[in-house]
């Protein structure tokens, strides 16, 4: 009886451990931006004419990417890391990052970019 | 239910709550006044017959005493008089007095507008100022006003002047579509092989949705158009924007657009004027960065549906007859659309 007690006490440490590892990462902040502020400005964008996105209506598109778990990905057009500040760039000018690529520069300017960076981190 | 669904039907049919005002109740063109003459009445009329049914019969329910086998056999003295006046003479009144109403409505347009043209600004010969050619799902508009090398092709947007009545021929390249704009007219049908007409006059300026009326297949819903009534010298100005040919293209990039696009598949369906590009098998592309939006109305004109509408326009819109374009390098694709975005 004492070995059983023990086994399940050793069991629920390990429980405990594994429930705190897999749980989620905090959410990415990014310096300036305003996630709700960044849905509107997706969907003033028109950027879900390419990607799936979700919690974007009608943002359905099959050209590029979806977008959905966007905050665990790890690189960026597979170039660069998924950092904030990598993001934003990204967001206002793929080509800088990657040149060549087809996803267009929309001119978003830089505070509607932390915007729509601090969305896409909210897709975990 | 009935009577939350009649006034949901009144406030739908008024517009409200929606984006943009299709209502036939509030009309901004000479034909869509005389329609909503006659659609009120109606309207209102109807409603309170129904009210009144509806009242009848719940008051019939409330006075009913005692269970269904106590009223066996059923007393049947007394009820002919409700029979005879509620069943069959106020329903003649009413659909007497719609009938002729309906007629004297349909008396204000002419049956064929070819026959008067006076008062009407028209094309040389007497024939039709625009000429209007339903596709599937878009809408083709000519102007034919001047000689004919001022006339021009575009799509899916059609400029009035305000206070001039205007006709349209109606014409279809392949299935019955019908040209409808609530606030401006009723609907009339572009039959393949036959022309109709429609004269249209807007009585204030603005922008009109209009719509396919006659279920035309898959994309029949996003089959759509906007007429703007302008003031006649912003119409007359952009009349003469549209006549010219394309700008030639200003820079490097556009360059490359423009051969890419007269090269490539683009020319093998749409026109630019002032390019080699002529075919018509799709919208004149011309001034297509003037219009506001893409696919008839179905997506806005911005830098990131255009890409994604150049790419995959089926992904958009499926059952457009404009293929998937998937064989441009990235920058191609942003050369052709920065190239579509100068066609001003």
């Amino acid at each position: 009886v004492t070995g059983s007690r023990a086994l399940s006490g050793i069991a629920l440490v390990l429980a405990l451990g594994a429930g705190l590892a897999c749980r989620r990462p905090d959410p990415v902040r990014v310096a300036g931006g305003d996630p709700g502020a960044g849905r509107d400005a997706i969907a003033g964008y028109h950027c879900g004419a390419c990607h799936v996105i979700p919690g974007v209506r009608g943002a359905r598109g099959v050209v590029g990417p979806p977008l959905t778990g966007f905050a665990q990905r790890a690189y960026i057009g597979g170039q660069v890391p998924n950092t904030p500040e990598n993001l934003v760039q990204w967001v206002m000018d793929p080509g800088a990052i990657e040149p060549g690529t087809a996803m267009p520069a929309l001119g978003i300017p830089e505070t509607q970019a932390r915007d729509v960076a601090a969305y896409l981190y909210e897709l975990r | 239910m009935t009577l939350l669904g009649l006034l949901f039907a009144a406030a739908s049919a008024s517009g409200m709550g929606l984006g943009d005002d299709r209502s036939v109740l509030s009309p901004a063109g000479t034909g869509a006044e005389h329609i909503a003459r006659l659609g009120w009445p109606v309207l209102v009329g109807f409603s309170a017959v129904s009210i009144a049914v509806w009242g009848l019969l719940a008051w019939a329910a409330l006075r009913r005493t005692g269970s269904l086998a106590e009223h066996a056999p059923v007393d049947v003295g007394g009820g002919e008089r409700w029979i005879q006046l509620g069943g069959f003479a106020l329903p003649a009144l009413v659909f007497g007095v719609v009938f002729f109403a309906a007629l004297r409505t349909l008396a204000r347009f002419p049956m064929d507008p070819a026959a008067d043209r006076s008062g009407v600004v028209c094309a040389p010969g007497g024939k039709a100022q625009i000429e209007v050619v339903g596709h599937r799902w878009w809408w083709e508009v000519r102007y034919r006003l001047g000689d004919s090398t001022d006339h021009f092709t575009t799509a899916n947007e059609i400029h009035l002047p305000v206070g001039v009545p205007i006709d349209l021929d109606l014409r279809s390249a392949d299935v019955i579509h019908s040209f409808w704009v609530p606030r401006l007219h009723g609907k009339v049908d572009l039959v393949p092989g036959h022309r109709n007409q429609i004269r249209l006059e807007a009585s204030r300026a603005g922008v009109f949705p209009g719509s396919c009326a006659e279920f035309c297949g898959l994309q029949h819903a996003h089959m759509r158009m906007l007429v703007i009534a302008e003031p006649p010298a912003r119409f007359e100005a952009w009349l003469a924007a549209q006549r010219l040919p394309s700008r030639p293209a200003a820079s490097d990039e556009t360059r490359r657009g423009e051969t890419l696009f007269a090269t490539g598949p683009c020319a093998a369906c749409h026109t630019v004027r002032g390019t080699p590009a002529r075919a018509s098998l799709g919208p004149d592309l011309t001034h297509l960065a003037s219009r506001s939006t893409l696919a008839a109305g179905s997506l806005p004109n911005d830098i990131a549906t255009l890409h994604a509408w150049v790419v995959d326009a089926p992904a958009l819109k499926p059952g457009t007859q404009m293929p998937p374009l998937g064989m441009f390098s990235g920058g191609d694709l942003h050369a052709l659309v920065a190239y579509l975005r100068s066609l001003e």
